[in-house]
């Protein structure tokens, strides 16, 4: 190649207009970083949350499936009705069946784990990438 | 130089996937250019992109923010995208030295033009053509502005070997373009 080619070749390369990107590429990046680099984190406390709900689960089962709580419950069964009353007994009823540290641990996982879960589909499903964190 | 401030890069190693993601829209259009062609496969660029980032964000810590990270990240590109090339040709333990010259065997998305005079697709479809040693180089040093220390330095060769390269890839380049004026 002479000067003169060497130039124009030089300059053809240079010329080379930038290749378009897919519109959602940036989305899919952030995405896999998103997942590269807190992944493990969700999986891990997932999987507690699941364990504490289990937990929580099994042990208001058991409280709900004593003699005195079965018999309590088929008391309010037998005398439902729609009255301020009977609502207040029945709170009062699975107040005394039901451990309160149980309802509140169980209530508070499930929030938890419904936020987790919010946020984790919300930047899944996020085209632009993870900005919606900012919100 | 780096075209991102020292303290987004403080805070992308500090583990801030904002301040990475300010890094991430910096390069991704420049460094899918370079994936595109030095690949030839768009396909295959989009899988080593996001192969890249992810890479560059687990090391991130290990990036000093004083020196220019675009030719770091276009380290890993590069090697992350030879690794791929590699595999492909089912080759895992070939290095990629003089001997090693593959024609790319996925140029389909771009195909040299029967008209008289020499288009930029021409070119671009020549460049995907050229051999793997040297698509690299004349890429990284005619399009994306790096210069003969910054690209010896990513693919780890001498400056000499490098001009070497870059001589014979322009030889071979405009062979290739069938209908060079």
């Amino acid at each position: 190649m002479n000067q003169k080619e060497h130039i124009f070749t030089d300059a053809m390369i240079e010329a080379l207009p930038e290749e378009q990107m897919p519109e959602r590429l940036h989305g899919k990046i952030m995405k896999r970083v998103f997942l590269a680099g807190y992944g493990k984190y969700l999986a891990f406390s997932g999987a507690i949350l699941c364990l504490n709900l289990s937990v929580l689960s099994f042990d208001l089962y058991r409280a709900l499936t004593t003699a005195d709580a079965t018999k309590a419950l088929e008391g309010l069964r037998a005398t439902f009705a729609m009255t301020p009353a009977y609502f207040s007994s029945a709170i009062s009823a699975l107040y005394r069946i039901l451990p309160l540290q149980s309802i509140l641990a169980t209530l508070f996982t499930i929030i938890v784990s419904a936020y987790i879960t919010t946020i984790f589909v919300r930047v899944y499903r996020n085209p632009h990438g993870i900005k919606i964190l900012k919100m | 130089m780096s075209t991102i401030p020292p303290e987004t890069i403080e805070r992308a190693r500090k583990g801030d996937i904002l301040a990475f993601e300010e890094i991430v829209s910096t390069f991704e259009k420049p460094l899918w250019s370079y994936l595109v062609r030095l690949v030839g496969s768009r396909d295959d660029a989009e899988d080593l992109i996001q192969d890249t980032f992810v890479k560059v964000f687990k090391n991130i810590k290990t990036v000093d923010p004083s020196k220019n990270i675009k030719s770091w990240i276009y380290t890993i590109a590069t090697n992350t995208a030879y690794d791929f090339l590699r595999k492909k040709k089912r080759q895992p333990t070939v290095e990629l030295d003089e001997e090693y010259e593959t024609k790319p065997d996925n140029a389909s998305y771009y195909s040299v033009s029967t008209e008289d005079s020499v288009e930029t697709k021409d070119v671009a479809a020549a460049i995907t053509r050229l051999d793997l040693l040297y698509r690299g180089p004349i890429i990284l040093y005619y399009k994306d502005g790096f210069s003969y220390e910054e690209i010896a330095s990513m693919l780890s060769i001498p400056i000499n070997t490098l001009k070497t390269r870059l001589s014979r890839a322009k030889k071979q380049l405009a062979s290739l373009l069938v209908n060079y004026e």
